[in-house]
């Protein structure tokens, strides 16, 4: 009984060392250690680069350039309109404001004083073209032909004071010979006064609508010449010299 | 035969023991690489942290000299708009100055004008006193039709100027 005994205890104690202890997983334990990347100057480099000027060139600024302050001196004082740039020494203009000039003048928005060499006027439209002496600012470009509805801007010298930009939308585009001129007549909301006479009316990209020109008494509504009449007037000709002063 | 048993197990039992405690040696080398790649990782750990506190500290100082620069650029910009603006109100002020200036050139050519006519005409009057003091009466007689005429243009030059100029 006794060696029983022992043989069962014996069994039992191998059997509890005998618990095999669990082996290590066979792969080894590694990671992999991301390269070290050395800090760059760039960022400092970055510190140093001056941020480059901005090169805004608005239509407003464009507007400024383009436009001209127009001084005919004649025999019965001193006149003053509005023009502006269709090539660097050619502007237009009303032909009311260059009639009877012995002398223009053309003021540009930044201060410099130009004279006309020669100047002539519309036969047909209230249109008149001046060469000046000397580079005017900025020639500005022809745009579309002006429907019911855009919106304009009326740029010039009201009153031969500051320039000033009027905006406004077309009312209309009426058959000219209600008021006596060639092809049609752009009707405008915008405000126009003596002195608006010969300057742009601009599109919404800044680009010509057409040439202002009066305005209906009746209304207020500002007139102009649309794009396409000058154009067409400027291409085919159609001017003559200017009028002697008191000649109309 | 128990003893045959007891040489078995006891045997089975040795191996046992020896196999576990060649795993434990298995087990305590893997501890010892895990702790050794958990040193590496913390170093690398706060290397990149000193990395990254560096590449932060230049982004905060860039930030800031674009924040200068911008608000430099912003006030650069009104200066510009408003010399701009100066320049505008000047332009204007010099195109009135020379309308004013041809004006009175204008005026100026017209009193002119008006001088030469009242200068003709005191001239004949002069020239027609003296004929009339020496009696010479046929050669005051041949002039006074043109000193009247000019006089009168003068006059009505003058009028004509104060019309126009007050």
């Amino acid at each position: 009984m006794i060696r029983l005994a022992a043989l069962l205890l014996a069994g039992a104690v191998a059997a509890g060392c005998g618990a095999r202890a669990e082996e290590p997983p066979a792969e080894e334990p590694s990671f992999s250690v991301p390269a070290l990347v050395p800090v760059s100057g760039d960022v400092p480099d970055a510190v140093r680069v001056a941020i480059p000027r901005l090169a805004k060139d608005s239509a407003e600024r464009r507007a400024r350039r383009i436009t001209v302050r127009v001084r005919n001196v004649s025999c019965l004082g001193i006149g003053v309109g509005s023009g502006f740039a269709i090539a660097p020494d050619v502007l237009v203009t009303n032909r009311h404001v260059l009639a009877g000039a012995d002398t223009i003048e053309v003021s540009t928005w930044d201060g410099r004083t130009l004279s006309a060499d020669a100047a002539e006027v519309g036969v047909l439209g209230d249109l008149g073209l001046a060469y000046v002496r000397g580079r005017l600012p900025q020639v500005g470009s022809y745009g579309a032909p002006p429907k019911r509805g855009d919106e304009v801007t009326v740029v010039g010298y009201p009153g031969g004071e500051e320039l000033t930009l009027a905006p406004g939308t077309v009312i209309d585009l009426p058959p000219g010979r209600r008021y006596g001129i060639e092809g049609r007549v752009m009707r405008l909301t915008s405000h126009v006064e003596p002195g608006n006479s010969g300057g742009p009316v601009l599109d919404r990209r800044g680009k010509i609508a057409g040439v202002v020109w009066a305005y209906e008494l009746n209304t207020g509504f500002g007139l102009a010449i649309p794009v396409d009449t000058l154009r067409r007037l400027v291409r085919e000709g159609g001017f003559e010299p200017v009028p002697p002063c008191g000649s109309g | 035969m128990i003893a045959v048993a007891a040489v078995i197990i006891a045997a089975g039992s040795t191996y046992i023991a020896y196999d576990n405690k060649s795993r434990a040696e298995d087990w305590e080398a893997r501890v010892f690489r895990l702790e050794r790649n958990t040193e590496q990782l913390n170093g690398l750990l706060v290397e990149r942290s000193t990395q990254l506190n560096e590449r932060t500290r230049e982004l905060n100082t860039l930030a800031a000299t674009v924040t200068r620069q911008q608000n430099a650029l912003v006030r650069s910009e009104s200066d510009v708009e408003t010399l701009s603006d100066r320049q505008r109100e000047l332009a204007a002020e010099k195109a009135a100055v020379e309308d004013s200036r041809a004006a009175l050139a204008q005026q100026s050519a017209v009193l002119e004008g008006v001088a030469d006519t009242l200068v003709s005409c005191n001239s004949g009057l002069l020239e027609l006193f003296g004929y009339v003091v020496d009696g010479d009466r046929a050669s005051a007689d041949a002039i006074v039709g043109d000193v009247s005429a000019s006089c009168a243009l003068a006059e009505s030059r003058l009028a004509d100027y104060r019309v126009r100029y007050g």
